[in-house]
């Protein structure tokens, strides 16, 4: 029993002695934490009061002889990281009046990863241009986390020596690398389009294709040569790039290359060369889009329908067209494109209306004769005129088909007045394309 | 030495073994945490935000999912900042209201979706589209979780593909968090997580309200922050499931597309087991990632039922993965994972309440009976008491380093992780156990 007690006493010991600690260590975290706070609110008001006045040297002599080094770092980076403009020299002499720049500089070179890694993105917080050299070897390091930071490091500094240290690194492939290099060029501006020329004439595979696709963002006339060029490179990733860029640049001009890109044999270089064409939406060219919903490749049928879809009432004409179609891939995307497009409403707007409309009769009896009755189906259940409902179904009557049927007889069972065409149709009429309006390919995989 | 004494110190084994285990995942868990910190991770996801380089995302998801307000629900997600992106929601039977709010509010459009039939999956009987195509509705028959999501697959536009689970929601940016993984090309990522938290913590520096809920939480913090945040840095996780996750269109497809007689959580589980047996065939080199990051809240459960039937499911999705993969089992062609992890999981799953119940019986047996004297009897309850406790206060503080959440209740956050570790996870073990045996008893 005594041992038992005593356990217990024990134990509640130990619970009180483990809770008085814990609240001993809060309250000292909060007490360091506010001092800290203190400290950095003070080193900020007198660098942002005294350094322009008396400059780094001065500054940091009379008004900052003994500072806590870590405090004045990070208050340094704070401010490093606003990147006021006319403060950016000031603070990176004070950084290295401190002794900082120093002391991150050999730790670029310790042997332990966090510490590189964590000096580098600190140098390049702070933008010292005198750690470049540096930072670019870095880029070869052996650590992913080390790269990383040399890469952000020379992000943040952006100048012409960083961009290019930072496109030679572009080797290692990796998407977010290119990010990172992208948003550099991007932030360097005009200095950095005559680079990307100069990678997507001389670099790599890689390299290429990445100029190609930058360009498209950051790139203007002059560049559209060079992506022409590019179109015949022997690589399909530079080709499609290159194609998807003369797109968002919209230059006229690139025609006739892009229309020799459809004949690609890579189906990524056509699919982005029918969708850049769309983009620049040249009425000329959609007799050869309407040739490009005849691919064999889903995407370049998909991006051939956008792109058709895109330019509006002139890529409206070949989409209907295309409804009449040899080819069961053509007319099923272009039928897609127009109910996307809402075509079919604004026919049956103008039925209700009372506009005569033959063609547009014509093309919804084709859709509901090649199965895409999806969206007429839904436009008989929710139209209120009656009258345009009845003409409606009168003009679908001698078309057979399961899905259709269903949605004549609930639109006709709805209004009251389901006729005898109908509710034979609700029966499920034989030669119909299946219950599955939305299709799905079966031909060509 | 007695024999009781043998058995009492394998007990303690067992114990200390189990948790050193869990400490070992969470002590590498925090690691992954320091090391995503370190790559100045969050900094810099929401720059990606204006990038066009960013691989385009599908989220799928099942109309029951989206909770009651199925409206605020796409909202929420369509507000996301992701450059591009669609949802795909499936929904099976006739439109009911949720549907039909739906395309009334977004304008949706039927439409003759022409797509490209990849896996074997249900058809489509109606597609319903918003004019910028970022939002599509699907209806389908009855099927199962794993044949509905290779109709998503099928249907998806775009190279991730993106799974929600039930009542998830996702937290800002998480979409935009979760994508960088996939952009870093040195190892390829396979499918990726992150940290979920219960939909009714109103504060995150503060515990939920009810009691059920806390203890689940603490659970389920030691289970994401060490076991799925540590064990890909041993080649796992063996399999997981969370309420967010995103993969590859392209490697979903490798593996054949999701198994589609598979239910609930058990034909993602099944699909992440089925990754890496693609990978470790063609013997490239892959990871699956863990984001120590809140990325989406789900509810937790509010009630005991709901917990036993959480954790059941849970155990069914494992034991059907599981039973799924079979074949890897002990096979040197997957490495470590088909000689040791899956082995070693397998075993856990399956043994560990009946070797936890056991455990506990025998100790406690053996001291009633005078055959083991008290210290050992103490150093057991050591073992399987108080080290767990430690794990679960490990969990505890990572969560309060890793993630900057619950900062508001000290004391009893640490007594609610003690709690959990001393008695709720040896109940729910007890639990599963007593259902399983009833489950069996009636079939």
């Amino acid at each position: 029993m005594g041992v038992v007690l005593f356990c217990i006493l024990l134990a509640v010991v130990v619970f009180l002695a483990v809770l008085a600690i814990y609240l001993l260590v809060r309250v000292l975290q909060i007490y360091m934490r506010a001092r800290r706070l203190e400290t950095m609110r003070s080193y900020e008001t007198i660098i942002y009061t005294a350094l322009p006045k008396l400059g780094p040297d001065r500054t940091l002599e009379n008004l900052l002889p003994d500072p806590n080094p870590g405090v004045l770092e990070e208050v340094l980076l704070r401010i490093g990281d606003e990147g006021v403009e006319g403060w950016k020299d000031k603070i990176v002499e004070l950084y290295e009046l401190s002794g900082f720049t120093g002391k991150r500089l050999r730790q670029l070179h310790s042997r332990l990863k966090s510490r590189r890694s964590d000096a580098a993105r600190r140098l390049g917080r702070i933008c010292d241009p005198k750690a470049v050299p540096e930072l670019k070897e870095l880029l070869r390091d052996g650590k992913e986390e080390v790269r990383e930071a040399a890469l952000y490091a020379l992000g943040r500094i952006g100048n012409r020596e960083t961009l290019e240290a930072m496109l030679e690194a572009l080797d290692r492939g990796d998407r977010w690398t290119q990010e990172k290099v992208a948003e550099a060029v991007e932030e360097a501006g005009d200095e950095s389009r005559h680079l990307l020329v100069e990678l997507l004439r001389n670099g790599n595979p890689v390299g290429r294709a990445f100029a190609a696709e930058v360009m498209g963002r950051v790139g203007g006339a002059e560049e559209v040569s060079c992506l022409e060029e590019a179109l015949a490179d022997e690589e399909v990733d530079v080709r499609a790039r290159a194609a998807d860029s003369l797109g968002k640049l919209r230059h006229r001009s690139s025609r006739a290359a892009l229309l020799k890109a459809l004949e690609d044999p890579a189906w990524q270089v056509r699919s982005q060369a029918v969708k850049a064409l769309g983009s620049i939406g040249e009425e000329k060219d959609t007799p050869r889009l309407v040739e490009a919903l005849r691919d064999r490749e889903w995407w370049v049928r998909n991006n051939a329908a956008a792109a058709l879809r895109e330019m509006g009432e002139v890529g409206e004409g070949p989409l209907v067209e295309a409804l009449w179609d040899e080819d069961r891939f053509a007319w099923e995307t272009a039928a897609q494109a127009l109910e996307e497009n809402s075509m079919v409403e604004r026919i049956v707007e103008d039925m209700r209306e009372g506009r005569e409309s033959p063609e547009g009769e014509r093309i919804i009896h084709r859709l509901a004769e090649i199965g895409s009755v999806g969206t007429i189906g839904q436009i008989l259940l929710d139209l209120p005129d009656e009258t345009a409902k009845a003409r409606l179904i009168s003009l679908l009557s001698d078309i057979d088909g399961p899905e259709l049927g269903k949605a004549i007889a609930k639109a006709a069972g709805g209004s009251g007045n389901a006729g005898p065409q109908a509710s034979s149709q609700a029966k499920g009429g034989k030669g119909g394309k299946g219950p599955g309006t939305p299709k799905e390919e079966e031909r060509g995989r | 030495m007695s024999p009781y004494h043998i058995l009492a110190y394998l007990a303690i084994a067992y114990y200390l073994g189990l948790y050193s285990v869990h400490m070992l995942h969470l002590a590498l868990g925090y690691q992954a945490a320091l090391r995503w910190k370190k790559l100045g991770y969050l900094e810099e996801a929401h720059r990606l935000s204006r990038s066009e380089m960013v691989p385009p995302l599908t989220l799928a998801t099942d109309l029951d999912s989206m909770g009651e307000d199925a409206v605020s629900w796409v909202d929420h997600v369509l507000s996301q900042r992701f450059p591009e992106m669609e949802i795909l929601a499936v929904f099976q039977g006739d439109p009911d209201e949720k549907a039909e709010e739906l395309i009334e509010t977004y304008f949706l459009r039927r439409v003759d979706r022409v797509y490209r039939c990849v896996l074997e999956a249900p058809h489509p009987r109606e597609v319903y589209q918003s004019d910028d195509r970022r939002l599509s509705l699907v209806r389908t028959g009855e099927a199962p979780r794993g044949a509905s999501l290779n109709l998503a697959l099928n249907l998806a536009r775009y190279p991730l593909f993106a799974v929600a689970g039930q009542g998830t929601r996702l937290e800002d940016d998480a979409l935009l968090c979760m994508v960088r993984p996939f952009m870093e090309g040195e190892v390829r990522t396979l499918a990726l997580m992150g940290v979920e938290l219960p939909l009714e913590m109103e504060d995150e520096n503060l515990l939920p309200p009810r009691r059920i809920t806390r203890f689940a939480l603490m659970e389920s913090l030691r289970v994401q922050l060490g076991y799925m945040a540590g064990a890909p840095y041993l080649g796992g996780p063996v399999t997981s499931y969370s309420s967010l996750t995103i993969y590859r269109k392209k490697d979903l497809l490798r593996a054949g597309g999701f198994k589609p007689d598979l239910q609930d959580m058990g034909a993602e589980m099944d699909m992440n087991l089925r990754l890496h047996r693609v990978m470790r065939e063609k013997k490239r080199p892959y990871r699956f990632v863990f984001l120590p990051q809140l990325v989406a809240r789900r509810p937790f459960p509010r009630r005991w039922r709901d917990h036993f039937r959480e954790t059941r499911a849970q155990r069914r999705g494992i034991s059907t993965a599981l039973h799924c993969e079979r074949d890897m089992l002990f096979r040197a062609r997957y490495g470590s994972l088909g000689l040791l992890e899956l082995p070693v999981y397998w075993l856990f799953v399956n043994l560990a309440p009946v070797v936890g119940f056991v455990a506990y019986a025998v100790s406690i047996l053996f001291f009633a009976l005078g055959k083991i004297g008290w210290p050992v009897l103490a150093a057991f309850l050591a073992s399987s008491m108080v080290y767990p406790a430690l794990v679960g206060a490990g969990a505890v503080v990572a969560a309060r380093r890793e993630l900057g959440i619950l900062k508001g209740q000290g004391v009893l956050l640490y007594g609610y992780a003690f709690m959990t570790q001393i008695w709720f996870r040896q109940l729910t073990n007890l639990a599963t156990l007593l259902i399983r045996a009833a489950g069996k008893e009636r079939a």
